[in-house]
């Protein structure tokens, strides 16, 4: 009777800490941890040691729902999203930590691209003479001429678009390593 | 030997073996579902008796998770004759074929040509 308590009382809680689960998926998750406990404890085993193979329920269900919020920030394109998933395993996650850095840079490239491109339209003509203090040439001249707001917003376009790369090339390495971190 | 000095020999060599596993962990259950619709008890006594890999079911279950969301494997819940309660057993999908074969491929060429780095006489 204890012995089945225990079980229950730990199926249960591991019923409450997957909540942010959808529902079919967390019964599936709780009936699979059953099956097998009712298994164990069938051949012989008390509750305690069929339950020392899953360990805490919270630590059990972590690669569940960091699978499930990750999967989520994916799918739903996001960025915010994704960053979010992303800071809540950079101290657990190399890769995790390395996106995010590399988002950040790239973000932050375009930003100040950005600022630029807004200084030079407030004063017409620093960007160019700014650009040409570094050095002249046929190139420079058709970088600060016709060229200058295409190239500005083209740098804008590839440095977003490498900000997104890192972090969905980051969240998709963060799924496949949410299985993992019980090992 | 007093303890103090086993645990950190112990702790080592257990991170030692952490590290290696999860690089092949996915690659031996695909192999265990290649042949046959396995459920999640059965996986563990297999995975450790033909393949030396002890897992806990904290590893099992999530790993079985997230191959099934990737479409690598697919699971199915069954009612035995012989059993009181239902099982849920996994099976490889046709994509999973797939990868266990480049997985397969891969790990094969690495450890052979790694097999002989190791065992090279020194000069």
């Amino acid at each position: 009777m204890t012995e089945q308590t225990d079980i229950d009382l730990w199926l249960k809680y591991l019923d409450e800490v997957l909540h942010a689960l959808p529902a079919d998926e967390r019964a599936d998750i709780v009936n699979e941890a059953r099956a097998h406990l009712k298994e164990k404890v069938a051949a012989g085993q008390t509750a305690i040691a069929a339950l020392q193979g899953f360990g805490k329920a919270e630590a059990y269900a972590r690669p569940f729902l960091e699978d499930h919020r990750l999967s989520q920030a994916l799918d739903s394109n996001g960025h915010v999203a994704m960053t979010k998933a992303l800071l809540s395993r950079t101290t657990r996650s190399l890769s995790s930590s390395l996106g995010l850095i590399g988002a950040f840079i790239f973000t932050a490239a375009a930003v100040i691209i950005a600022l630029l491109m807004v200084l030079n339209l407030l004063h017409p003509g620093w960007l160019p003479h700014f650009i040409r203090s570094f050095g002249q040439g046929p190139l420079i001249d058709f970088i600060t001429g016709p060229a200058l707001y295409p190239l500005l917003i083209a740098l804008i376009g590839l440095d977003l678009y490498l900000a997104r790369i890192c972090l969905i090339g980051a969240t998709k390495s963060a799924i496949s390593q949410t299985s993992l971190q019980n090992t | 030997m007093p303890p103090e000095q086993v645990t950190p020999q112990v702790k080592t060599t257990e991170a030692r073996r952490t590290q290696m596993y999860k690089g092949i962990l996915e690659l031996a259950l695909m192999r265990l579902l290649r042949d046959d619709a396995q459920y999640g008890l059965r996986i563990l006594e297999a995975l450790r008796e033909a393949a030396g890999l002890d897992l806990s079911e904290g590893t099992l279950y999530p790993l079985l998770h997230r191959l099934e969301k990737a479409g690598l494997i697919k699971a199915e819940w069954r009612h035995e004759a012989e059993a009181s309660h239902p099982r849920k057993y996994y099976h490889l999908t046709p994509q999973g074929l797939s990868e266990l074969k480049v997985q397969s491929d891969i790990w094969l060429e690495m450890s052979e040509r790694l097999n002989a780095f190791l065992k090279q006489e020194g000069k």
